[in-house]
């Protein structure tokens, strides 16, 4: 089970928290500006990085806060947690800035 | 003599308290301390199992948790059985009873021994290259017999009576073994004022010193026992370390955490019937240190898996632990140092040693005492077989000449009745590596050690490769204090190390390091005892092309067992090496998973087993429902009642009643189950237009609207109701099922792609009880019970809300309806719930109130056409396909909107939902039925039924489905085709088969 | 007709396990409640409207007598007191949180309080039994609080008091899932003596 640091709580047991998956591109304002390819590729498009990588994470049964995570995926190692809103730690290693 | 093997003095068993048990129906002795393998011993029982392929006769090896041979049934009692229990760590216990396995009519004959004589066409995967003819006997002749002749051991057939708990406990360090090297470790830290558990899962600490005796270590004078029990004293008081003994580490994952498995209660001749019989500790260290010691390995040579052979390192075991010889006539076989200290020990105890032979050139520093207590030392001699039928009784020794070939011709046959093999030690990394550590090959040492590993962990002692003692504690004091500087705590006050008069040992040879002794007969030659896997099996892997050790592990099963190669995985991939020609070094070690010895089942459960598998959720009115006799069904963790049956009537019938009431009179429905939402704010009203399809900012207050939730890709996610409370509150509700669901779904959207727009969501369905009352007369009863509020349609029309008192409790009133009748939801405190309906039952006795369940209910909406998100809806459905355009807000963006323009929903073969009108009026379709034209095989599928029923109201059955855009035309004739189910015909129509125009729900 | 509360039914018999020393499950039932949600300005203005003075951080108790706030997170707290006090506390705060902007919704029917009292050490191994907090004696003293699990049920825990060894932990569970709480803790209990007092 993993130790997921909440930028709220401090460090908590991965089984309060609900993973939201790779943390994307917001959502476009004006959809329908865009044609079949792009918002398709926005809808459903990922990157599945292999390396640090930004998810969303949701303190469920905690202090209900959604907030960002950078997280390893070939080991499993969470990097790091910050506030949505808030900018990225610096030297994690992230291709490019989460939302 | 009972006991023959038993010394009469020695050993850590209390005399005092005999004990006694039964083994395969008879009865056999011991006292408090004996293990089952032990009290086997003593008595000289030595045949103990047969094997699990070719069903050899088998013995003790160890005196640990790797025993891979002597895997009983135990019994403690009804329901309390535990297959494949190895012998050597069963506590005795009275009343305990013992079975062997894997043999039959008996383990003396067993009948699959005849396995062992077709040994030839039994190589490790045979099984990929036979039984495929011919085709019709797999089914009949082969699996049946696979069935009853493959596994180890029996299941338990009854319920565990037996409770578990888990506890959740931090700490700043975990301490993985209570020997030297853990108990040194564990002091140290929790002087320094860290939190430390220290676990062990022998029942005293003292690890490998146990295991010594006469020939042991001597530490600051003191034999090793008394210096463990003075260590011990010191550990009391040293702050606040926590000492748990039986208590394995079953896993390290790489986040740190730790699972440990505490045995509490099975070894207590009469537990505190409050205690569970195991507790599964989910231990969170800020550090861990391994001092988890070392196994021992057995040596490679024809019919080395003869009972009566055992690790030289488990005969002293006996001997110190309780005082049994393992046998009075043994030879020993020392390819490591320690042999030699048994062969002393075991001879001051009385047994005759009739050979020492050790196949190094320069025996180790033992030898001098060795032979000074006279005892004949065979110098470059190895073992190179075994004779005895299902017990030893003689083993074949042969010189070595300077290439290291054994020498036949000078061949020496020495009666025995034990022999004792020292093949080196492997040190116990499998922590180490499931944490992430690293592993490599030393030569010196002959074994895989530990290289760099998380920050966090630190390995010492025999398990990170120490010869001697004062190296493991020298060992233990360094990485003590490297974690504790990581944790940020000062190091105690140095402690010198103890003076200590121990032999260095010499190096030892690996059992692999002699191939000529088994090259007469590699197939009886063992290296994974417990799955039967030879020499030959290994070589056979490399030839077949599974050389990889990954691949050879799974090909031979060599590993796969449940002692998971403690005694085999070095010999195994030396061998593999060996056989593919590459040095050991290239070839890793396969990877290495929890648990480290088999857990229950229900220590993984603890409590959460029966009635707390789940947490069930009961609504305020289910002991109201329970006691009008509702017969109820799991929505998601809610009991919801399915009908309220009357004594002799079926569920059926009951629905059909409860329908046709709603329909004529008036029901009562319990709908407190349904997600409610209360979302506030000033842009509460901004929110919700963008995740619901309808207009929710024209709302007004007092007003309620019906409308989708749809996922970004355009299909349905739930449905519900919108209520505005006030200009910035709103309260909306959904399906049972899809509660938790949307409530994510709410907060994911506000929290992470519009945190600017304030707004709040709360769960609010807890609060209050919804008691639905609907039907023609539902106006009639209320007004009985009502104050405070104007229920007639002028006042209050459907689709509103109105606050008010029923039965003198405050209520919010809605008059929503899913039956399409005239209904109010009163939503009224959950505390009063069972006030207000029982109050409304007494005030109309003439109306009859009906209180129906779900079945009524699905009735009652699928006579209407009402969708039920899940059957009507699959994830793929969207709101066109549903025929509720009329649903969809024009001019606002919402979540979904995008999508329903893609080409992909504006296919016409897109889904429809129509009504079905089975030919026959009294034939119900099966849900899930595909709809074709006409039923035969292979033809394609048109749509399929989602819900369906026989309607109380018209009296016939009815059905809807979703049916492709280009067929669904009313009139329009198809056939469901269902298995196991005769085909039938139905008729198209639109889907709603009463009053459309909804003249019966604004009553 | 009385209200009914979580556990009004439940029969004290069934999660009853002998000890000399006990531990006791009390339920406190229609304890007012209320949830505030909002930003860092409204909780404080909140909280000193209703005398607990400034907010607490998160973890942390305000107290009062017998009214008390949990904060629960960056933009949450629960407002605690005895049975009846809910419409008090909404008269004083429904206005200022409509004008400031933020969410007040009364929780005192949707959940219950239950207390468990004992030995300290029974009560934070019962605990420790289904909640994966740290809750050694310096992690979790009196005047604590968390959002997290006891099991597979969510729960607000508060250490309330500590004296002679003895310690009260407070828990706030839904309604519906207060039944599955209490045969939980019942179990964890067990082996220290268990009592549920009406």
């Amino acid at each position: 089970m993993l130790v997921i640091p909440c930028p709220f709580c401090g460090p908590r047991e991965e089984v309060e928290f609900a993973c939201g998956g790779e943390a994307g591109p917001p959502r476009p304002a004006d959809p329908g500006a865009l044609d079949d390819a792009a918002w398709t590729a926005w809808l459903w498009g990922r990157v599945n990085r292999k390396g640090p990588q930004v998810e969303t994470w949701w303190h469920q049964a905690g202090c209900g806060r959604w907030f960002l995570v950078a997280r390893d995926t070939r080991d499993d190692r969470v990097l790091a947690a910050w506030p949505i809103g808030a900018p990225a730690p610096a030297g994690l290693g992230l291709a490019e800035p989460g939302p | 003599m009972r006991q023959p093997f038993r010394l009469a003095t020695g050993g850590r068993i209390d005399r005092s308290r005999p004990i006694e048990v039964r083994l395969d129906g008879e009865r056999l002795q011991g006292f408090q301390g004996d293990t089952l393998a032990s009290a086997i011993l003593a008595r000289g029982i030595r045949l103990v199992g047969r094997s699990f392929k070719r069903h050899r006769p088998r013995g003790i090896l160890t005196a640990g948790p790797e025993e891979p041979n002597a895997l009983l049934r135990v019994e403690r009692g009804p329901g309390r059985v535990d297959p494949n229990a190895r012998a050597t760590l069963v506590e005795l216990v009275p009343g305990l009873s013992a079975s062997t396995q894997n043999a039959w009519p008996s383990l003396r004959h067993d009948l699959a021994g005849l396995f062992d004589r077709a040994a030839a066409f039994l190589p490790a995967g045979f099984y990929y290259k036979t039984f495929f003819r011919p085709g019709w006997a797999w089914y009949r002749l082969f699996e049946p017999a696979i069935r009853r002749l493959a596994g180890l051991g029996r299941a338990p057939e009854t319920a565990d009576p037996d409770r578990y708990l888990h506890r959740h406990v931090h700490c700043d360090l975990l301490v993985v073994g209570g020997g030297p090297a853990g108990l040194r470790a564990a002091g140290l830290a929790a002087r320094a004022g860290a939190r430390v558990i220290l676990a062990d899962e022998r029942p005293a600490p003292g690890g490998g010193l146990l295991d010594t005796g006469t020939a042991g270590p001597r530490i600051e004078g003191l034999p090793a026992a008394a210096w463990l029990e003075r260590l011990l004293g010191e550990l009391e008081g040293a702050g606040e370390l926590v000492r748990l003994s039986r208590t394995t580490v079953e896993a390290l994952h790489p986040s740190g955490h730790a699972l440990l498995l505490e045995r509490v209660a099975d070894h207590l001749q009469e537990p505190d019937p409050r205690l569970p019989r195991e507790r599964l500790w989910q231990v969170r260290p800020r550090a861990v240190l391994l001092a988890t010691g070392r196994l021992e390995r057995p040596l490679l040579f024809p019919d080395n898996d003869r009972p009566g052979i055992l690790l030289a390192g488990a005969a002293r075991a006996y001997l110190a632990g309780q005082a049994v010889l393992v046998g009075r006539d043994l030879v020993v076989a020392a390819f490591d140092d320690s042999a030699y200290a048994a062969a002393l020990e075991l001879a001051a105890a009385g047994a005759r040693v009739h050979a020492l032979v050790d196949p190094r050139g320069e025996p180790g520093p033992l030898a001098g005492a060795a032979e000074a207590a006279g005892l004949r030392l065979l110098s470059r001699w190895a073992p190179v077989g075994s004779e005895g039928g299902p017990g030893l009784r003689a083993v074949r020794l042969a010189p070595l000449d300077r290439t290291g070939r054994p020498d036949g011709r000078r061949e020496r046959t020495i009666p025995c009745d034990a022999l004792l093999v020292a093949g080196g030690w492997t040190p116990a990394v499998q922590l180490w590596a499931q944490a992430g550590g690293g592993l490599a090959w030393d030569p010196a040492a002959a074994a895989f050690l530990p290289t760099r590993g998380p920050s966090w962990l630190r390995i010492a002692g025999a398990a990170a490769g120490a010869r001697t003692l004062a190296e493991a504690l020298a060992q233990a004091d360094r990485a003590t204090a490297e974690l504790l500087a990581g944790l940020g705590l000062a190091p105690p006050p140095a402690e010198p190390l103890p003076a200590i008069e121990e032999p260095v040992p010499a190096p030892s040879t690996p059992p692999w390091a002699l191939p000529e002794t088994w090259r007469r007969d590699p197939k009886s030659t063992f290296v994974d005892f417990q799955n039967d896997v030879s020499v030959a099996d290994i070589e056979l892997a490399v030839r077949e092309g599974f050389a990889l050790p990954e691949h050879a592990k799974r090909w031979t099963t060599a590993g796969m067992a449940t002692d998971q190669g403690k005694t085999s995985a070095p010999a195994t991939l030396a061998l593999l090496a060996a056989a593919a020609g590459r040095p050991i070094e290239e070839l890793a070690p396969t990877t290495m998973r929890p648990p480290w010895t088999p857990v229950s089942f229900g220590a993984l459960a603890g409590v959460h087993r029966g009635d707390l598998f789940r947490p069930i959720r009961t609504a305020p009115l289910h002991a109201w429902a329970a006691a009008r006799g509702a017969v109820f069904e799991d929505v998601g963790n809610w009991k919801r009642p399915t009908a309220f049956p009357r004594p002799g009537e079926s569920l059926e019938a009951a629905a059909a009643r409860e329908a046709r009431a709603v329909r004529t009179g008036v029901g009562l429905f319990d709908a407190s189950t349904l997600g409610a939402f209360d979302v506030q704010g000033p842009d509460a009203a901004t929110f919700l237009d963008r995740i619901w399809t309808i207009d929710v900012a024209g709302l007004p207050v007092g007003r309620c609207r019906y409308g989708l939730v749809l996922k970004d890709d355009g299909t349905v996610l739930d449905d519900g109701v919108v209520c505005r409370l006030a200009p910035n509150r709103f309260l909306l509700s959904t399906t049972t099922g899809g509660a938790a669901r949307l409530y994510a779904w709410l907060e994911r959207w506000a929290q992470t792609e519009w945190p600017n727009l304030r707004v709040w969501i709360t769960p609010v369905a807890e609060g209050r009880a919804v008691i639905a009352v609907q039907g023609p007369r539902s106006r009639l009863l209320l007004r009985r019970a009502a104050s405070g509020v104007d229920l007639s349609p002028e006042a209050f029309p459907h689709m509103a809300w109105r606050d008010g008192k029923i039965a003198g409790v405050a209520a919010r009133i809605f008059r929503v309806s899913f039956t399409g009748e005239t209904a109010f939801e009163l939503h009224v405190p959950a505390s009063r719930a069972e006030e207000v309906i029982d109050t409304l039952l007494r005030l109309g006795p003439d109306l009859e109130p009906t209180p129906y369940g779900l079945e009524a209910m699905h009735l009652l909406r699928l006579e209407k056409g009402y969708i039920l998100v899940g059957h009507e809806t699959d994830g793929t459905v969207t709101p066109r396909d549903l025929g509720l355009e009329r649903l969809l807000a024009p001019g606002k963006d919402f979540v979904g909107k995008r999508s329903l323009d893609l080409a992909e929903h504006r296919r016409p073969d897109r889904p429809r939902l129509v009504g079905l009108l089975p030919l026959d009026p009294t034939a119900l379709p099966a849900v899930g039925g595909q709809l074709v034209e006409r039923a035969e095989p292979g033809a394609p599928p048109l749509g399929r039924v989602s819900s369906a029923g026989r309607s109380p109201t018209l009296g016939r059955t009815i059905a809807l489905g979703l049916v492709r855009g280009d067929r669904a035309r009313p009139g329009e004739r198809l056939t469901v085709f269902a298995a196991d189910r005769p085909p039938l015909e139905v008729e198209l129509c639109a889907p709603c088969f009463l009053d459309p125009e909804g003249v019966r729900l604004r009553g | 007709m009385a209200r009914i509360s979580a556990l009004a039914r439940l029969d004290p018999a069934a999660l009853a396990s002998a000890g000399p020393d006990p531990l006791v499950l009390r339920e406190v039932p229609f304890e007012a409640r209320l949830s505030l949600r909002g930003d860092e300005a409204l909780l404080a203005a909140a909280l000193e409207a209703v005398g607990l003075g400034p907010a607490p951080g998160i973890g942390a108790v305000a107290r009062a007598g017998e009214r008390r706030a949990l904060r629960l997170g960056p933009d949450r707290l629960v407002l605690l007191d005895r049975p009846g006090e809910e419409v008090v506390l909404e008269a004083r705060l429904g206005p200022l949180v409509a004008e400031r902007g933020g969410a007040l919704v009364d929780l005192t029917e949707a959940m219950t309080t239950l207390s468990l009292d004992g030995p300290q050490a029974a009560v934070r191994a019962t605990l420790a039994e289904g909640c994966p907090l740290d809750l050694h004696a310096r992690a979790f003293p009196p005047g604590r609080s968390a959002a997290s699990l006891y099991g597979k049920v969510p729960v607000w825990l508060e250490a309330v008091e500590a004296r002679a060894g003895r310690l009260r932990v407070e828990l706030q569970v839904d309604r519906s899932l207060a039944l599955h709480l209490a045969r939980h803790l019942a179990l964890a209990g067990r082996e220290f003596g268990f009592r549920l007092e009406s």
